[in-house]
């Protein structure tokens, strides 16, 4: 069996277990500051305050950070994409200088709304240089919707859907069963859900037969209402912790679980249990395909105050060494963009690699949607949250 | 009801004692607090066990009414062993030092508790309640007064009621009245005396007032360090005390002792008595010259009433006499006092 | 003076109660008056988010929490009675340290317990199927991610809660009331009904508030535990707030939480004499 990694939950994965009281002092806060008063943390001169997902919070990086620089810098984790983009609308922009949200964000939202600045071209255009072949400029996540403007620094990227016991179902039937898994019968009650919310509404479109990202006619939110009904029932489990579901993956409690990927089966693959398998389907209702690419985007946020030294740290963190450390984020193992330099590829053992199941990476990449918006968010999240609240 | 003569239980009363102690003992860890206490109780008695603090009264009480189970020895009512039945199958009842009324309940439902926990109606309760609080002299309208609303007095007559409620065979009392002030404890001596005689129960009372003692009982235990170490009427532990500790017990005296046909402390001969003790009460002495004299000075006249007390200084060192008021002694005056020897009561020990 | 002066020895608990209690609470309220999914306070009010509270499947969450909170304290009661009576009866050095005992899970992370007792139930390579299954070759099921394992993660969770009032409460029974009782006829069975659970009354009562309240709030052993088996109200009230981004909706679910709370305690608060606990 295999062991717990000691960190806490809430080091490894924003959602894990409870909502905490301080959690909820934190967004009453954030209340505060969006109807106007006074907040009393605010970004200082020579420190740099990120808001982001957890590999950039990690204390390694965070104090070669330090070394280098003499800077220091504090973080939050986030709780879901567009609650942090609601925290920069609602006036948090100048208490945070670093964003990293996924793809559509940053040239959808973002930029259009004035919340983050572009970055110097002639200083930030040669790292896409290094990265792989993807992300070769004009790399249109990264930029602006008319192409003038570079919004952000790309890094980590993985295909994000589901993950099953390669003892009980054969990889390659899991791909070509794709998101019907979920809905065989035979499965009910032999799958968890991990409730990363936004991402399982998007899910359950593609096991739907909807593309997650065009508008939905009526009967589209029917079948969604019936799948999501019938998803959320059916699962054995559902809980905000991806190493609760390894560990029932392990006793045999559940076969299979989404929403998943490399970053939720890496740290159990790289400790030997490489059964705990990853898998993006070969086909599905988006374009044809049912994976999902998501792609970060590391963005300036438009705060006067520190501007040059987030400038400094976006560049800082394609470095090898820095990079080496956002790929093992708080002990995780994760792919990034500057994996493509050999420099960087060569520091991964080949176990470690293969708990990244790097060989079918482009696989999984190629057969995948890239991460968008999901039109009408709010419609499809309350039924899927309806359907939560029937659950018991 | 309460009836008004002893009830008949099928053996004659004079032969079967209501409560027969048996060999009773209790230690707690290397503590005897109690130790083989053998005595029977008549049918219709008022008994009062009598002792100082620590004596294990308290400890042979909570026995009795099956709080607490002794070590050995066994315990007898109306012939039945009922040593290890519990206190809610015994037909006794206790009034407890600290009354122990239930504060949030009316006095109405302390008086019916043992009725209710027997299954009595609601209507019948209360009758019988009314009635009770009739007997104890509380009028109708305390029955639904909290008891925390209730003087010294009236709670002790509540706890009374309450304790009558079943219509216990036995009661208990373990020092009800010690906490009152001295004319309500007087009244309540002679109304429970009253009370007892008119219910024919058999009442057995602890307390470590000798007067109360003298004033209620039929008889009445001594007891010392978890042993009773005499029983008797009132006028028998009274007028012939078993030792110098019982005598002490039962009010101030002077105590001369005897060795060799000596009085040793005032050197005197006494032939034809033993050796041990004479006890001589405060009014064995009066100054006259009629029996054995006993030069001394008068330290200290206390007026007590109809009688006075004078502290003598004598070569036997301070003793005690009592003397009608029209003595004319005062502090500092030079006497002679006597007292009868061969009246005197001795004891031996 | 002297009445000037028991007002400003107030003023800092006053003070507190209102920047801490109330006006959150005001801001809240607020909030649950507002559109759903805006943040605009000041923008027309309306009462739409309650009735969506009333008409899209909330009563679900608020069923399971608030018969979670009844079923826990009911367990914990029937768990803290003989605890307190027992620790009570022998007080000394062996009691202090059984209290403390109980104590100490009060100052370790509850996340971090309910991991704790998930390990020690998960099936096949749990503790408990593990040694039952090394130690005596029995192979059992598991309660994790069922309901039951919800309410053995409150129980487990909230039993101190109960416990200390209640030893407190417990201390309030004289000795010679329970003789007096068992004198009078009354049965073990009585005794309790009658006299000793009248008298602990402000003690039991107290835990029971804690308890409740404290569950209400409950989420964790839910999550944990409970595979999410149920969806608490707290729950539903924190999707509202995150993934949503529907503050209004959550705001009217917190007052409503916070109304059923009211509704529970204050009854109960004022029939009880706190000043009986304390004076003790």
């Amino acid at each position: 069996m295999k062991t717990r990694p000691t960190l806490p939950a809430s080091l490894r994965n924003p959602m894990a277990g409870a909502l905490s009281r301080r959690q909820m002092m934190g967004g009453m806060a954030a209340g505060l500051a969006a109807a106007g008063m006074p907040m009393s943390a605010r970004a200082q001169a020579e420190q740099i305050a990120l808001l982001t997902w957890d590999a950039y919070a990690d204390p390694r990086l965070l104090d070669m950070w330090r070394e280098t620089t003499g800077n220091g810098a504090r973080y939050e984790i986030h709780i879901s994409d567009p609650t942090s983009v609601n925290r920069l609308r609602a006036g948090e922009t100048d208490v945070w200088n670093f964003i990293n949200l996924n793809n559509p964000w940053a040239r959808q939202v973002l930029w259009p709304e004035g919340l983050i600045y572009d970055l110097p071209r002639d200083r930030f255009e040669p790292l896409y240089a290094q990265m792989f072949e993807k992300f070769a400029m004009p790399y249109d996540w990264a930029l602006s919707q008319d192409g003038e403007h570079l919004l952000g620094v790309v890094q980590r990227f993985e295909t994000f859907d589901f993950v099953v016991n390669s003892d009980v179902i054969a990889p390659a039937t899991a791909k070509d069963e794709g998101w019907d898994l979920f809905n065989n019968p035979d499965f009910a009650n032999r799958y968890g859900i991990l409730a990363y919310e936004d991402w399982n509404v998007m899910d359950i479109c593609m096991g739907a037969g909807i593309h997650p990202y065009k508008p939905k006619t009526e009967a589209d939110y029917a079948k969604f209402e019936e799948t999501a009904r019938r998803w959320i029932n059916n699962a054995k489990l559902i809980t905000t912790d991806f190493v609760q579901l390894n560990l029932a993956m392990l006793n045999g409690e559940i076969d299979l679980y989404f929403t998943g990927g490399t970053y939720t089966a890496s740290s159990a693959r790289a400790e030997g249990a490489t059964n705990i398998y990853a898998i993006t389907p070969n086909s599905g209702p988006a374009d044809g395909k049912g994976g999902i690419n998501w792609i970060e985007l590391n963005s300036a946020v438009a705060n006067p105050q520190g501007k040059e030294a987030t400038l400094d740290f976006l560049e800082w963190i394609t470095t090898p060494d820095a990079a080496e450390i956002v790929a093992r984020g708080n002990g995780n193992l994760q792919p990034v963009s500057q994996m493509a330099q050999d420099e960087v590829l060569g520091r991964f053992s080949a176990d470690e690699l293969n708990a990244i199941q790097w060989d079918e990476f482009d696989e999984r990449i190629a057969n995948a949607v890239e991460f968008d918006i999901v039109p009408d968010y709010d419609r499809l999240y309350d039924i899927y949250s309806a359907a939560i609240r029937d659950r018991g | 009801m309460i009836a008004a003569e002893p009830q008949m239980t099928g053996t004659p009363a004079d032969t079967t004692p209501a409560l027969s102690l048996q060999r009773l003992s209790r230690h707690f860890g290397a503590t005897r607090a109690l130790r083989d206490v053998s005595l029977d109780i008549a049918e219709g008695e008022f008994f009062t066990i009598v002792g100082p603090s620590g004596s294990g009264k308290t400890t042979l009480l909570r026995i009795l009414a099956g709080l607490d189970r002794p070590t050995s020895g066994a315990l007898l009512l109306r012939g039945q062993d009922v040593t290890l039945q519990p206190p809610n199958k015994r037909p006794t009842a206790m009034v407890f030092q600290s009354l122990a009324l239930f504060d949030h309940r009316s006095v109405g439902q302390n008086v019916e508790f043992a009725l209710k926990m027997r299954g009595v109606g609601a209507e019948a309760r209360k009758t019988r309640a009314l009635e009770l609080l009739e007997l104890v002299r509380l009028g109708a309208d305390y029955y639904g007064r909290p008891v925390t609303q209730c003087s010294g007095g009236e709670r002790q007559r509540v706890a009374l009621a309450r304790a009558l409620a079943s219509d216990p065979e036995i009661l208990f009392f373990d020092e009800p009245l010690s906490a009152l002030d001295y004319r309500l404890r007087k009244t309540l001596e002679v109304e429970l005396r009253g009370l007892q005689r008119r219910t024919g129960r058999t009442f057995v009372y602890i307390t470590h007032s000798l007067e109360e003692a003298m004033v209620m009982s039929d008889r009445i235990g001594i007891m010392k360090d978890g042993a009773l170490v005499q029983v008797g009427t009132p006028s028998q532990i009274y007028d012939r005390p078993r030792d110098r500790f019982v005598a002490r017990f039962m009010g101030e005296v002077n105590i001369l002792e005897i060795r060799d046909g000596r009085l040793v402390e005032l050197d005197t001969p006494l032939p034809g008595r033993a050796d041990g003790y004479l006890v001589l009460r405060p009014e064995a002495l009066s100054p006259t010259e009629s029996g054995l004299p006993i030069r001394c000075t008068v330290l200290e006249r206390f007026q007590l009433g109809s009688r006075v007390q004078l502290h003598l200084d004598t070569p036997a060192g301070l003793m005690i006499a009592e003397q009608p008021a029209s003595c004319t002694l005062q502090a500092g005056d030079e006497a002679t006092f006597s007292f009868d020897p061969d009246a005197a009561h001795r004891v031996s020990e | 003076m002297k009445q000037r002066a028991g007002y400003l020895f107030m003023a800092p608990v006053a003070l507190f109660l209102l920047v801490g209690f109330a006006t959150p609470i005001f801001i809240v309220g607020w909030y649950s008056l507002i559109e759903p999914r805006t943040f605009e306070l000041t923008s027309d009010l309306t009462l739409a988010n309650y009735r969506a509270a009333f008409t899209e499947g909330y009563g679900g969450p608020f069923y399971w929490s608030i018969l979670g909170a009844f079923a826990t304290v009911a367990t914990c009661a029937l768990l803290a009675w003989p605890t307190a009576k027992m620790l009570h009866a022998r007080a000394g050095r062996g009691a202090a340290i059984v209290t403390g005992l109980i104590a100490v899970p009060i100052f370790v992370s509850e996340s971090v317990r309910l991991f704790g007792l998930s390990l020690f139930l998960m099936p096949g390579g749990g503790i408990l199927a593990g040694s039952l299954k090394a130690l005596f070759g029995v192979s059992i099921g598991t309660v994790l991610n069922t309901k039951i394992a919800v309410w053995l993660g409150l129980v487990y969770v909230h039993f101190p809660f109960m416990l200390f009032p209640l030893l407190l409460g417990v201390a309030l029974i004289p000795q010679d009331r329970i003789d007096a009782a068992r004198d009078l006829g009354a049965s073990r069975w009585q005794v309790l009904r009658e006299i000793e659970l009248p008298l602990a009354l402000p003690g039991l009562a107290i835990g029971a508030l804690l308890t409740f309240v404290l569950c209400i709030g409950a989420n964790a052993e839910a999550a944990i535990l409970g595979g999410q088996a149920v969806t608490v109200v707290t729950r539903a009230i924190e999707q509202r707030f995150s993934y949503a981004q529907d503050w209004p909706m959550g705001a009217a679910l917190t007052m409503l939480v916070t109304l059923v709370t009211a509704l529970v305690v204050f009854p109960v608060l004022s029939r009880i004499d706190l000043n009986r606990l304390i004076r003790r």
